[in-house]
């Protein structure tokens, strides 16, 4: 009996991560959105250096994944921005292999964002360590990774697309969004 | 790798952008517009795997139907809207509605080799194993974001009765409604109907979903050829025809818990003068459905989710049959149970899907009687117990292999298992090749296995469950940014299919393992879906079924060819016209008649308010339809119950609709 509440309570204190690791609005609808956000980060500027560099994060070995990169590198080719808030942007595919160092692969490519695709059998733990220490933005078209420590997600409500923000997360990672943002956004403290 | 240029974005989403900047220009969705091709490849589905994955990533055929074309085509009933599908046919003979896949339906069969879900609960009652998908599922079809049909053998997940499809409809959620919707019907027929719905997503993230409707309809008089004698008041069954059917669903859900409920009732004149009863006298079915589900789904890390479900089930029937004296009958069905399951994501390309599921079945009663005896009356409760699991490994960026097998124990007729294995390839991105396998049951129902009326039925303890084969072959490819084409080859092999035998030493018919059916086919799809502009399907679908014996007759009620089309076209502006179109050629009746084919057009004209519109015209909706438009006389086959080889189906008849936004 005392093993079987155990679990239960194990069950409720789950993080509410659920099934639902997917994609709610496409990659040019959240690439779009991305820089509206960008533009409310009074701590952008401080932030990043020269220019903005974008981490993208996805499998080789997850379908999903690896065709949400190839999606958002494709919108972001097409883009007809190159530039925000004056700085030029670039972005960097990282294929989260087994050996991979994402803290060194963070500061080689000097990466001010991270855009996480849907991952599998990933702890998003080993991600928001690097964000946060080297306060790098994480931002996802997966509504439930903004729930489990991701800072920026875009989701939807009904036809409409729907930006949340993490609070804390933004904090741990150095970002700062105006009001004006926050009205609009969901907010999770 | 395709690239979309700028025009094709979807033209819903960069609207709303506007909302980050002035949220006051945020616009009610035109669900008219439906969605683009783009769009709908994007949808995740749940059924065929059960966790999301896209359409052409499900190891299964799959066809969704999204709420835009329930709305644009006026789909009121799930017969409607599956035999605008394709590979999919439908029956009706006045009382209960049949659908058909793959060259398979037996008449009177209640749709028990389809699993038939709402939002993944099954629908399915536990006495028959009959799917309503007439107006007896009385289901707000406006309730629905879209309906997951996936075809083919879904046993190894769901276990019985998902032999030859697994339907899936799937409520919105409230935050897509947000705010309140009225509809009013009113039609040929005697038809009327209202229905409200009420969605929203609270500040603290709860969401909450009710549908209700109401309907009656008055139905006309009928003649039948085969009453036509003055004793039987010439063949016309006067004012028979009515129909009266209510519904309430009503979903919640806060962060990991959800919690559903569905509350049915159908009440059903019958004209036809079936089970040989008084022709022309009052006679009617009755039945209701309703379930109570609460789920909970987490994840303790970035490789395990879990999903409970605890659910209460009911199901109750009651029929009325005017002979010398009035002959009822009742059929009562209360089940509970649970499911666990667990999705396991082992590599990034390797998900284990695991799970076991119970059900207590309390009550699954039959009582036959008139007022001078009682002629059955018996109660059967069983339990089941089901394991399943599935891997799904992703050979290659391009190529994933899946296997699943699921094992069910009955107390009653003993245990089943379901293999299935599927391999999908995708050589490019816009091209998707499926081979898949599997097999599948049907346990036989308390109805098939215990009935003994000692008037018309006798039971039969040793009948054991019915399995069918498939091996299929899918393509899909896209074609161009806005067209998408799909081919599907078939092949299957049905085995010890339990059929009604008539004993010759005592005329009484018991439910036995003695039929075989094989069939092959091919299905064929077009689907035009551009951003803007005429947007619908094509589709033709071959069928051959046969009894797989030395006779290698056909099997009856099969069309052997289906074809069919449906377009929504945005004028005359600023109205939008639906039109669908559907062919099928002749069935064999179980008199060894048939039925002739026939063409079948309804036509709806719908307002459509755009964005420059006053606020209040884009919350209205109005809509007209012409159903039967060239006023087809048709029939489709009805069972062994009827005198009539084929039961005449509606002419030409109207209706109009009504949908505001409170």
């Amino acid at each position: 009996m005392r093993t079987l509440l155990l679990v239960i309570g194990l069950f409720l204190l789950a993080t509410p991560l659920g099934q639902a690791q997917e994609m709610e609005v496409p990659a040019e609808v959240q690439y779009a959105l991305l820089h509206k956000i960008l533009a409310f980060d009074r701590n952008l500027k401080a932030r990043a250096g020269s220019e903005l560099v974008i981490g993208i994060l996805y499998q080789t070995a997850f379908r999903s994944s690896l065709s949400c990169k190839d999606d958002f590198v494709a919108v972001m080719a097409e883009s007809q921005i190159d530039k925000l808030v004056d700085l030029p942007i670039r972005h960097v595919p990282i294929a989260l292999t087994d050996d991979i160092n994402l803290a060194e692969a963070a500061a080689r490519n000097s990466i001010d964002i991270f855009y996480v695709a849907p991952l599998r059998a990933v702890e998003l733990k080993t991600i928001t360590a690097v964000s946060r220490n080297r306060k790098i933005l994480t931002f996802t078209g997966v509504p439930a990774y903004v729930e489990a420590g991701l800072t920026v997600g875009i989701g939807s409500k009904g036809e409409n697309p729907r930006v949340i923000v993490n609070l804390s997360a933004a904090k741990a990672e150095g970002v700062e969004f105006s009001s004006q943002l926050l009205k609009l956004a969901k907010v999770i403290e | 790798m395709m690239k979309l240029s700028q025009k094709h974005r979807p033209r819903c989403w960069l609207g709303s952008l506007l909302l980050l900047a002035v949220p006051a220009l945020a616009q009610e969705p035109d669900e008219l517009l439906g969605r683009s091709l783009d769009e709908l490849l994007n949808i995740r589905i749940n059924t065929a795997a059960k966790y999301e994955q896209t359409a052409s990533e499900a190891p299964a055929a799959v066809t969704i139907l999204t709420a835009a074309e329930i709305k644009a085509y006026g789909f009121e009933t799930l017969e409607q809207l599956l035999r605008s599908v394709r590979g999919f046919y439908v029956s009706n003979d006045r009382n209960y509605s049949y659908v058909g896949v793959r060259g398979f339906s037996r008449p009177t069969d209640y749709n028990n080799r389809i699993l038939l879900l709402l939002d993944g609960h099954t629908l399915n009652e536990n006495f028959y194993g009959s799917a309503m998908i007439g107006t007896e599922l009385a289901l707000d079809l406006a309730a629905l974001e879209r309906v997951e049909i996936v075809r083919g053998p879904g046993s190894a997940l769901y276990g019985t009765n998902a032999m030859f499809a697994v339907i899936n409809l799937v409520p919105k959620p409230g935050k897509a409604v947000e705010g309140g919707e009225l509809t009013t019907a009113f039609g040929s027929l005697g038809r009327r109907r209202a229905g409200l719905r009420f969605g929203k997503e609270f500040a603290n993230g709860l969401d909450l979903f009710v549908a209700g409707q109401w309907a009656e309809s008055d139905g006309r008089n009928l003649y039948y050829l085969e009453y036509d004698d003055p004793a039987t008041n010439n063949g016309i069954a006067e004012n028979l025809d009515w129909d009266k059917y209510r519904s309430l669903f009503a979903a919640l859900a806060y962060k990991n818990l959800g919690f559903s409920g569905l509350f049915t009732g159908r009440d059903k004149g019958i004209p036809t003068g079936a089970y040989a009863i008084v022709f022309n006298r009052e006679a009617q079915t009755s039945d209701g459905r309703r379930f109570l589900e609460l789920k909970w789904n987490g994840s303790f890390d970035g490789n395990k989710s879990f999903l409970l479900r605890g659910y209460y089930d009911h199901y109750a029937y009651a029929g009325k049959y005017p002979y010398a004296t009035t002959y009822r009958d009742l059929s009562r069905g209360t089940w509970v149970g649970s499911e666990a399951q667990l999705l396991w994501d082992t590599g990034a390309n390797n998900r284990v899907t695991a799970g076991v599921e119970y059900q207590q079945h309390l009550q699954a009663r039959y009582r036959a009687w008139d007022r001078h005896q009682t002629f059955f009356d018996g109660d059967f409760p069983f339990h089941l117990m089901s394991w399943y699991w599935q891997d799904e490994w992703q050979a290659a960026a391009n190529l994933a292999l899946t296997l699943g097998l699921r094992w069910d124990r009955y107390s009653t007729v003993g245990s089943a298992q379901a293999p299935r294995a599927a391999l999908v390839f995708h050589p490019h991105k816009s091209t998707t090749l499926k081979l898949l396998y599997g097999a599948a049951f049907r346990a036989p129902s308390p109805w098939e296995v215990n009935t003994d009326d000692g008037v018309s039925y006798k039971s039969n303890p040793a009948v054991a469950p019915e399995h069918i084969t498939t091996i299929e072959l899918v393509g899909e490819q896209r074609l161009t940014a806005a067209w998408f084409g799909t081919v599907s080859l078939y092949q299957y092999l049905m085995r010890d299919l339990i059929d009604p035998v008539v004993d010759p030493l005592d005329g009484l018919a018991q439910f036995r393992n003695v039929s075989r059916a094989q069939a092959h086919g091919a299905e064929f799809e077009v689907s035009l879906r551009p951003q803007n502009g005429p947007r619908g399907s094509a589709s033709y679908s071959y069928q051959s079924a046969r009894d797989d014996s030395r006779t290698r007759k056909f099997l009856t009620n099969s069309p052997r060819h289906l074809a069919k089309l449906g377009l929504v076209c945005p004028v005359p502006r600023p109205l939008e016209t639906a039109l669908e179109m559907q062919y099928e050629t002749s069935r064999l009746t179980v008199y060894r008649s048939r039925t002739p084919g026939y063409l079948l057009a309804n036509l709806r004209l719908s307002s459509r308010a755009g964005a420059a519109a006053p606020a209040w015209l884009r919350r209205v909706h109005a809509a007209v339809a012409i159903n039967n438009v060239f006023d087809a006389s048709y029939q489709t086959p009805g069972g062994v119950e009827h005198r009539q080889a084929g039961i005449t189906q509606n002419r030409r008849n109207y209706q109009a609709e009504l949908r505001v936004k409170l």
